[in-house]
């Protein structure tokens, strides 16, 4: 799907926005906050996820890390990647925000935590 | 069955990572890793059934699919395109000094002929010049890629002797050419085979 420069995608914006409302996150979480927040019926596919992350993190929307082993073995789970909204993350939800006051009245309404421009 | 779709998933993370960079490769199974563990865990905690667990596993691996053909596509792009990059670097490292003499060569080689002139060489001459060019720069390409060097350095000395001795009669900087061709060759040839008598050893 082509798009234009320096804007986002609605899946981008959902990110974006469970990314803020979560702090730090990891994929499986993020998943599962955006189908709530979509009250949808699906789990966002892993594909489609990924590489919607992996190019956030190429723009410098997000940020990345690699959780510790330690806490990993302790839960007896593996390592989580953990994202965080960054300062340009943020900023870009804003300018979607107010460029689609549709689309974020929607996400306002599934998300009750964060208002309309707080991600600013 | 949640077994069997686990087994899926993975599966199909590690073909369609296969090739990639390391770290680009385990970064991503590491990641579908974790988001697997995480599905099953929540909902095994949540006491629903594995079926329909596995079930929407299955989905998200299913409608990923094209997401994941396109990352791929992209990722080795991106990432033949770094080799490649790498790869000429070393070479023009390795072969700079053929730059200047080679592109000497190939413009008195091809100037010499004025090739198309009426008049100026005879059509065998023409003929023998345009071979000439095209035996350099077919040794050029075979040095730049490193393949059968001894061959390719006696090429490129054939494309540049054969037709200027034949023609001008003094090829001053074909001979300087020549002999610089075959000393590199020589060399990664003996590189070569040094290496393949190391691997030979026990």
């Amino acid at each position: 799907m082509r798009r234009k420069a320096d804007t986002l995608l609605p899946l981008e914006a959902s990110i974006l926005l469970a990314g803020l409302q979560l702090g730090e996150f990891h994929g499986y979480s993020l998943a599962r906050t955006i189908q709530e927040h979509a009250n949808a019926r699906r789990l966002t596919a892993h594909g489609t996820l990924y590489k919607a992350l992996g190019r956030m993190q190429t723009a410098g929307l997000l940020t990345s890390r690699w959780e510790d082993a330690d806490s990993a073995v302790a839960d007896g789970r593996p390592r989580r990647r953990l994202y965080t909204v960054t300062g340009a993350g943020a900023l870009a939800l804003a300018a979607w925000e107010a460029d689609n006051p549709q689309g974020a009245i929607r996400a306002a309404a599934a998300s009750p935590g964060l208002a309309l421009g707080g991600a600013a | 069955m949640i077994a069997l779709t686990l087994a899926l998933a993975r599966a199909w993370v590690r073909i369609y990572t296969r090739g990639l960079s390391p770290a680009l490769r385990d970064a991503r199974r590491a990641e579908i890793a974790c988001d697997l563990w995480e599905q099953r865990h929540e909902q095994a905690c949540a006491g629903r059934r594995s079926l329909l667990t596995a079930l929407e596993i299955f989905g998200r691996v299913i409608r990923g699919v094209p997401s994941d053909l396109a990352w791929r596509m992209a990722s080795r792009t991106r990432g033949s395109a770094v080799r490649r990059v790498r790869l000429a670097g070393a070479v023009a490292r390795r072969h700079g000094w053929m730059v200047l003499p080679g592109a000497l060569e190939l413009i008195y080689v091809t100037g010499a002929a004025k090739i198309g002139t009426p008049g100026f060489v005879g059509i065998l001459e023409q003929l023998a010049m345009g071979a000439g060019a095209a035996g350099v720069l077919c040794g050029m390409v075979l040095l730049w890629r490193g393949t059968a060097p001894l061959a390719a350095a006696w090429i490129v000395c054939l494309g540049a002797l054969g037709p200027t001795l034949l023609i001008a009669r003094s090829a001053p900087l074909s001979l300087l050419w020549a002999a610089l061709a075959m000393r590199s060759a020589v060399r990664r040839s003996d590189a070569l085979r040094a290496q393949r008598s190391q691997v030979a050893l026990p």
